[in-house]
């Protein structure tokens, strides 16, 4: 093909992608926040575009960290439009890649939501759409990225470090210095979830030189991070610097769950501080922003770090009677039924335990290893 | 213990999903000099380079070319360096499609053609049968797309239809029987009425 002709075909594309996502911003705009009751109506012809698809997943992007249930839902919404449309209608990689962006799309928002394998079924799909077009291997290894994260979330470190090993030379290829650092910060990350947290903050402060001071978001996960680190490591003043300027950077971002992660964070360095008073209010605000945004599982690990707080200052019934709402969060979002079992261990427990706080931790303890081991058998305190 | 800030995807792992980094037609529109004078200066190297690297036609070359650029505009603003971003695209793509191409070897004049790979065997089925599906599925309403899409063309079993619709198994398989219904019927009458006009 004579370079002109392509290039006048290659403008010609860009463009109608382009006039789509222009016509499809105000149909999208509606139905964010609309609760879907389009799902029942047929899905307009005028919808069926590629840059419909774009607009939607764009949306569920937007949406993921403040809305995780909306996300999918635009997301999935992406996907049944992408079916409806014929798959000769645009060039080879343009239906590859919108269907494997709303696939990935799907596969984050299901992990957001801590449904792994749902996350995992979708990130497959992803690739299988990517891999359908010989030139998208950069979307591919953007997957893989994220399949990496997942399996860390999951606890399978030596599979997440394997793909992240197989990942970061394709980003060194096409010289993706952005995801090179989020490579090496997830290293970081899972050598504090192995348990080996003097290995994370070199690994962090490393990357932290390397991001552009533009990077907000890098900057401040890496911030976080290596409060985290610190805290584990008992430097509470390094810890408290850290952290702060991560919720800083997380505030001017908008992103309501992160602000509300490291809040947390900064909640259980009190905590371990002994600094109840201080705790308290902010687990209660952190515990009700996860419950809003439709997390019951983080709100119910917040829950019993609340409890804790209640037994150290004499509160023990109201730590029991918290035990017991968080259980029946449990049990209304069909959570582990290992989950289920410790917890109604806690509630018949709090009243008669010696070392209530123990008993708390005990469980607390055992819902953070249940995440990493969704298997792992539920087992009293031994003295009790 | 509280969490470690990974990475929400919505940001960092893809473009589009970045509000700030998402393509604005406007954006486009006032691009399309650049996206050209991209194409332009970088066409010929591209198809140049896979050609004489994978030793592959001057028209698939091109192929390949095209579809790189294409991927490249669906992300053009997390790309730092276009060229070595456009470089490396193109050696992967030649990589994909050496592999692409391994698979699909053309079988010698002489060979017996009665014989066909078992790998194959039914895909002349198959594939009218996957294309016919996805537009009876585009007759259907929105919920009814991806539930049959799960369940038809990406082989989820019903009780990874109701997890993936957040459902019970048992409304997952009725949803799925109704939809598939809805389908036939839809598509039928449909036939009915392109044969008529």
């Amino acid at each position: 093909m004579p370079v002109l002709e392509g290039r006048a075909s290659y403008l010609r594309t860009i463009a109608q992608i382009a006039n789509e996502r222009a016509a499809a911003r105000p149909a999208v705009r509606t139905l964010r926040g609309s609760r879907f009751d389009l799902w029942e109506k047929d899905i307009p012809d005028s919808w069926r575009t590629a840059g419909f698809v774009q607009e939607l997943t764009t949306a569920a992007s937007d949406v993921l960290e403040a809305d995780p249930r909306e996300s999918l839902a635009l997301a999935q919404l992406a996907l049944a439009v992408a079916t409806s449309i014929p798959p000769d209608t645009y060039p080879t990689p343009i239906l590859a890649q919108i269907e494997g962006t709303a696939w990935k799309e799907i596969g984050t928002a299901h992990r957001y939501r801590n449904e792994f394998d749902a996350a995992l079924r979708a990130y497959d799909r992803a690739h299988r759409s990517f891999s359908s077009a010989h030139a998208l291997s950069h979307d591919d290894a953007v997957v893989d990225f994220a399949r990496a994260i997942l399996l860390g979330e999951m606890g399978r470190y030596q599979d997440a470090l394997d793909l992240l090993a197989a990942v970061e030379p394709m980003f060194r290829s096409f010289n993706d210095e952005g995801r090179i650092v989020k490579v090496a910060v997830l290293r970081g990350n899972i050598h504090m979830l192995q348990g080996q947290p003097q290995e994370a903050p070199p690994i962090y402060k490393r990357a932290l030189v390397e991001v552009p001071e533009d990077d907000l978001h890098t900057r401040a996960m890496l911030n976080n991070n290596l409060g985290k680190a610190y805290s584990v490591l008992g430097d509470s003043n390094g810890a408290v610097v850290h952290l702060h300027e991560a919720r800083q950077l997380f505030i001017a971002l908008g992103m309501t769950v992160e602000v509300n992660r490291t809040e947390w964070n900064l909640a259980e360095l009190l905590l371990l501080n002994g600094e109840f008073a201080k705790a308290s209010p902010i687990l209660q605000r952190v515990r009700d922003v996860f419950l809003e945004k439709g997390l019951p599982e983080d709100a119910g690990r917040a829950g019993l770090d609340l409890a804790e707080v209640l037994i150290a200052t004499d509160r023990a019934a109201e730590a029991r009677e918290l035990v017991v709402t968080v259980l029946r969060e449990f049990t209304a979002a069909n959570l582990s039924a290992y989950a289920l079992t410790a917890l109604a261990y806690l509630r018949d427990e709090l009243p008669k335990a010696r070392q209530p706080r123990r008993a708390v931790r005990h469980v607390r303890e055992y819902l953070d290893r249940l995440r990493d081991e969704p298997a792992h058998l539920f087992l009293p305190l031994p003295e009790d | 213990m509280g969490s470690l800030s990974c990475y929400p995807p919505c940001v960092t792992v893809f473009c589009l999903g970045n509000p700030a980094e998402a393509h604005q037609p406007s954006t486009v529109f006032d691009r399309a000099d650049e996206f050209g004078a991209i194409y332009e200066e970088n066409y010929r190297l591209l198809v140049g380079t896979v050609r004489d690297h994978f030793y592959i036609s001057e028209i698939d070359a091109e192929g390949l070319a095209h579809e790189v650029f294409l991927a490249y505009f669906l992300k053009a603003d997390e790309v730092s360096n276009s060229r070595a971003w456009l470089l490396s695209a193109i050696f992967n793509a030649g990589r994909a499609y050496m592999r692409w191409r391994a698979r699909h070897v053309p079988l010698p004049a002489a060979f017996d053609q009665e014989r066909s790979d078992p790998e194959f065997a039914r895909i002349s089925e198959a594939l009218p049968d996957q294309m016919a599906a996805r537009e009876a599925f585009a007759c259907v309403t929105a919920r009814c797309q991806i539930a049959l899409r799960l369940r038809y063309l990406e082989g989820y079993s019903i009780p990874e239809v109701a997890t993936e619709l957040n459902t019970s198994s048992k409304y997952a398989a009725k949803l799925v029987s109704r939809c598939l219904r809805q389908a036939q019927d839809r598509y039928t009458k449909r036939g009915e009425r392109d044969a008529g006009s």
